[in-house]
């Protein structure tokens, strides 16, 4: 299983781990991106998340996110992407 | 009974403080929850105008200030900090003698015009004399109606490129209220080939939102949050209907996430709408599964809504007291009567006493259920408490609840609140330890005490529990040696050890202090508890911290009761905790170490025989019953003679001469006008045990 464990989710991270995920990850099957390091995240690296979490599905493949923080998770479902992807929202 | 109008305004402004407090504590922690800062507007603004018109015109000049400042800070003029929130409490308490004392001392009034001063500072308000607001039009202008709107929020596909970020702008949406959004994605996308993911430009918008929003506030203020985006972005509100019942197909074909011709040729197969729906392919799962939270949310708003607008009227305690003395004399005369019918053998008569228990009891559980009030009442209180005293301590201090929904007797909710601020205390003072001591230990600085309610099997178990020090168990024996409460040579378990900080004037304390440490209060708490019918147990490890637990009955007055003779003498054993009653054979006992046992699902089960246990005269026949009962995780079995059945018992206390009786909690009337014990039966089990 493969992980990604980025310290950024912003738009200026998604040249690198949109190369980091298709260079390592795509083929590799079930995925885990360890969420512990973020310190800065906005939508655009969100909704790269979803998209991620899409394409797994599509291909029958988990995408599995940790350690996700409370501020991470409320900003999810601040997005309405917390259940999109499973991640349950605090409060 | 006719009721001065100021013992109700104080009464009422006593529970807005306690909102105003609750809110402040919140908004502490989330200065932006306009709930909690529309609940601290109202508090002050209901005060205000009550006291003016009861006399209290100072306190109502008083609060009109800090009603004007929060009118700034919910308006969005102003944003919370914890200065704001300090001198908001300090206001809180300045407002209870407020209450207390009218008219008010030279000094009161002093405290009044300093806080007066920083209020208006902050609000920026006129120095002297008339509000920047007219009453009349505060109050137009608060007083909206909470709606649930429905929001959707189209960026613009280029906003992440243009710097745009979605967060700030729902993060100031949400402060206006409870909301709920769910993200929908372009139906465009497709992940068929990993050359399906690499043309999709993740530096583009893909979604639009809606968003589910219960709010109070204007629409001029939800449209502020829009005014950078509003050029780029697309916008709708509408206003959703809070008594519609929102069905799923309504949702999504809302949403677009499927058309009426599919939601109408789902309807007529009468499914199980979302599981047919996303199983036909009409509509993806994850649109499904975010219609289902939608539904959720809005039947949580709906119901929210609902519990605020049953009216409530206010009712004095004594006459509650009353109407329950009242029932409990109705149970204790059908019981009569029920026995009447018995001796008679008339069936009209039986008829009559049937339909009139089964009355008594309806009556019996809706007078109960007035009297029942959440324990979350008191969860509030606490938390100022743990509040200023972990502040005045310098240690910091996470105070988490649970169960604060957990109803209790209001009689026992109102003695409750002593015991449990003490232990509180205690675990702030004694069990945390200071910040940089827990670091040096390897813990996280920041502490945390639970104060937690449940129910638990037919009683109600409370917890407070800490990751403090735990209790230095050597010092603990150490000092109970020293003051007699032992001797050296006494071999104690742990567990029997941390009993001993109940004793009467036990305290580990090095130094007295105005916290704790006085060498009063725990052995208080137990007394309390005791006078509950409760149980007090502690649970400590040293270095992780220590649980107290508190297991109390859910009323004191009338319980159900499992009617049981012995030797011609009645018992009740109360029946939330009976699980079964099986015969016994005086062949199937038998003893180890002084205890009788009987067999019970192929296990041995410790007895209690209560012809041994209140030495009553007579032989017990070959075939006894043992009614099996289980108290916390505890199980027993309590051999009587005879089982007779069900008995609505009303509780009444022991004279002085019975108080000590060890294994009775009280006595009530029999039909015959006979009296029976009320068996404690936590107390019978800890006697097998010791």
């Amino acid at each position: 299983m493969n992980e990604m464990k980025p310290t950024s989710l912003t738009i200026y991270d998604l040249d690198a781990l949109q190369n980091q995920y298709i260079m390592e990850s795509y083929w590799s099957g079930a995925l885990v991106i360890n969420l512990a390091l973020i310190e800065e995240f906005d939508s655009a690296g969100l909704q790269w998340l979803t998209l991620v979490k899409k394409n797994q599905q599509a291909r029958g493949h988990s995408l599995t996110l940790s350690d996700v923080g409370d501020d991470l998770k409320n900003a999810m479902a601040l997005l309405g992407m917390h259940s999109l992807l499973g991640v349950a929202h605090v409060n | 009974m006719s009721i001065d109008p100021v013992i109700i305004f104080k009464e009422e402004a006593y529970e807005h403080l306690e909102n105003l407090e609750n809110a402040l504590l919140v908004l502490e922690e989330s200065p932006r929850d306009a709930e909690q800062i529309a609940a601290a507007f109202r508090a002050m603004h209901t005060i205000k105008g009550s006291a003016g018109m009861v006399g209290f015109d100072h306190l109502s000049y008083f609060t009109h200030h800090i009603e004007s400042f929060f009118e700034r800070v919910r308006s969005g003029e102003l944003m919370l900090n914890d200065e704001h929130i300090r001198a908001t409490l300090l206001a809180k308490d300045h407002i209870e003698l407020l209450l207390e004392k009218t008219p008010p001392s030279k000094e009161s009034m002093a405290v009044s015009e300093t806080l007066i001063q920083q209020f208006r500072r902050w609000a920026d308000l006129p120095t002297e004399g008339s509000p920047a607001k007219s009453t009349a039009a505060t109050s137009a202008n608060t007083e909206t109606e909470q709606r649930i709107l429905k929001i959707t929020i189209k960026p613009s596909k280029e906003c992440f490129k243009d710097g745009f970020d979605l967060l700030p702008v729902m993060r100031e949406l949400s402060a206006l209220g409870s909301c709920h959004s769910s993200a929908h994605f372009n139906k465009t996308l497709t992940f068929d080939s990993a050359d399906d993911y690499r043309d999709i430009d993740i530096f583009d918008c893909h979604f639009f939102l809606t968003v589910l929003l219960a709010t109070e506030a204007s629409q001029s203020s939800i449209d502020d949050v829009f005014l950078f985006v509003a050029d780029d972005w697309s916008i709708s509100t509408e206003e959703l209907d809070p008594d519609e019942a929102y069905r799923l197909g309504d949702l999504l074909l809302a949403e677009g996430a499927i058309n009426q011709q599919q939601l109408d040729s789902i309807l007529q197969q009468q499914p199980k709408l979302g599981e047919v729906l996303s199983g036909s392919g009409a509509a993806a799962q994850e649109d499904v599964e975010q219609a289902l939270e939608q539904q959720k949310f809005l039947r949580s708003q709906q119901e929210t809504q609902q519990s605020r607008s049953v009216p409530s009227i206010k009712v004095p305690q004594p006459k509650l007291d009353a109407l329950m003395d009242k029932v409990g004399e109705l149970v204790t005369l059908q019981s009569f009567l029920e026995q009447k019918a018995r001796e008679l053998n008339d069936e009209g008569l039986n008829t009559i006493a049937e339909t009139l228990m089964q009355l008594s009891s309806d009556l019996r559980e809706t007078v109960f259920d007035i009297r029942m009030l959440p324990i979350g009442t008191l969860f509030g209180r606490f938390r100022r408490v743990v509040r200023d005293l972990s502040h005045e301590l310098g240690k910091n201090i996470q105070f988490v609840t649970e169960g604060a929904e957990t109803e209790l007797d209001k009689v026992m909710l109102d003695k409750l609140g002593d015991p449990l601020i003490h232990l509180l205390r205690n675990s702030l003072d004694h069990g945390i330890e200071k910040p940089e001591q827990r670091a040096a230990n390897g813990k996280p600085e920041q502490a945390t005490i639970t104060l937690s309610a449940a129910h638990n099997q037919g009683q109600i178990l409370i917890k407070v529990k800490d990751d403090g020090a735990g209790i230095n168990t050597q010092k603990v024996r150490q000092k109970a040696i020293e003051k007699g409460l032992i001797s050296a040579t006494d071999e104690l378990t742990e567990n029997q050890i941390h009993q001993l900080i109940f004793e009467a004037g036990f305290s580990t304390a090095d130094k007295v202090s105005d916290v704790s440490g006085r060498g009063v209060g725990m052995d208080v708490v137990r007394t309390s508890i005791d006078s509950l019918q409760g149980k007090v147990h502690i649970k400590s490890d040293a270095g992780l911290g220590t649980e107290i637990q508190i297991l109390l009955p859910m009323t004191l007055a009338i319980i159900d009761g499992l009617l049981v003779n012995v030797a011609g003498e009645s018992f009740v054993i109360p029946l939330n905790i009976v699980n079964e009653c099986i015969e016994t054979y005086a062949s199937e006992k038998c003893v180890e170490r002084d205890t009788t046992l009987v067999k019970h699902r192929g296990a041995l089960v410790p007895c209690v025989s209560l012809r041994k246990m209140f030495s009553l005269a007579g032989t017990a026949p070959a075939i006894e019953q043992s009614v099996i009962v289980k108290v916390g995780e505890e199980t027993g079995a309590i051999t009587v003679d005879e089982v007779v059945g069900q008995f609505q018992t009303v509780i009444k206390s022991l004279g002085q001469l019975y108080r000590g009786v060890s294994g009775v909690m009280g006595a009530t009337v029999l039909g015959d006008g006979s009296i029976a014990m009320v068996l404690d039966v936590s107390e019978l089990l800890e006697s097998i045990q010791s």
